[in-house]
């Protein structure tokens, strides 16, 4: 009934429901859709960290040098739980920007969202180069469904130090 | 306002009271991993590390002396390894604070816009917004250390 009524004065175009403003009526189920979206990122990140903390105890047996190689890969998978859950937090402070009051707090929130998109292609590049380390050293990649992406990319990669040394050559 | 819109739900107060409990125990369990991560790292690569250099630095310790060539031929390659597997070990640990960070920026957020239950002047300070820009500097600049020296 409340849904209905605030569609109703939205396609009336008017800014209040029975004296009450429009952000009143759409604050909680925004809030209970963030509140949702928050707990499904620490879910995440806290299956994710507990992954790591098992595969960490699992490789304490090997020899240090392959205990190096294995971390790395463990950080890297830690990584792309977090990427997942910066993806859900950055969706839920885009619908955040709904409730702030002014431009101060939406300049901060702003700010906020930069953070994670910079950390998020970071994070994302990372995962890349390791990827592509691994298809180098003739080892399966962290993503598997994306193993076509970068055997392109190495192709691409030999193509273009073959082109450099030709046009060197000649 | 805000406070008055809650109040006037009082069960979305009471959840979103609880959602916050929840994430600030998932974050001290989060940093607890980090801690045990950083001491057992410590603990398997601090002493390998001293008992090669002494064989490095102290080579009469070891008594045979076929021993002694052994190790000190090996002892540099040792150090290495043992040295990459440390900074691999406090590396995984500064992504777990990275992990942390994050949870705790959903918190930061939802004070920020008021739709948390405890004060914006509590959850919103700039001690906090130092904390998110300070973990993640330093951890592209260390990622982008090591990349570089490899």
């Amino acid at each position: 009934m409340v849904i209905k009524q605030a569609l109703l004065a939205v396609a009336e175009g008017s800014q209040s429901l029975n004296g009450q403003s429009l952000e009143f009526w759409i604050r909680p189920y925004v809030g209970y859709l963030t509140f949702g979206i928050d707990i499904a990122a620490g879910i995440i990140i806290a299956i994710s960290a507990a992954a790591a903390l098992f595969a960490f105890f699992k490789i304490l047996r090997k020899s240090p040098k392959e205990q190096t190689q294995d971390k790395e890969t463990i950080r890297l998978r830690l990584a792309r739980g977090l990427l997942l859950a910066l993806d859900f937090e950055v969706g839920s402070d885009i619908l955040k920007t709904i409730l702030v009051p002014s431009v101060n707090e939406l300049s901060i929130l702003a700010v906020v969202v930069g953070i994670r998109i910079v950390l998020s292609w970071s994070l994302s590049k990372e995962i890349n180069r390791h990827n592509i380390d691994l298809l180098e050293s003739g080892k399966q990649p962290i993503t598997g469904r994306n193993r076509a992406i970068f055997t392109d990319v190495m192709k691409n990669r030999h193509k273009e130090e073959e082109e450099s040394s030709h046009d060197r050559s000649s | 306002m805000v406070k008055d819109n809650l109040g006037m739900f009082p069960i979305l107060s009471s959840v979103f009271s609880d959602a916050q409990n929840i994430i600030s125990i998932i974050a001290s369990v989060i940093d607890i991993f980090a801690i045990v991560v950083i001491a057992v790292t410590i603990f398997t690569s601090i002493l390998p590390l001293i008992k090669s250099t002494v064989a490095l630095f102290l080579p009469f310790i070891i008594q045979s002396s076929s021993d002694r060539q052994t190790a000190q031929e090996n002892c540099a390659l040792r150090r290495r390894v043992l040295k990459a597997n440390l900074i691999k070990g406090l590396l995984l640990a500064l992504e777990l604070e990275s992990a942390n960070a994050i949870l705790k920026m959903g918190i930061f957020t939802s004070g920020l816009v008021g739709i948390s239950p405890i004060s914006s002047t509590s959850t919103f300070s700039i001690n906090n917004f130092i904390f998110f820009v300070g973990i993640f500097s330093l951890r592209i600049a260390l990622n982008q250390t090591i990349r570089r020296s490899k």
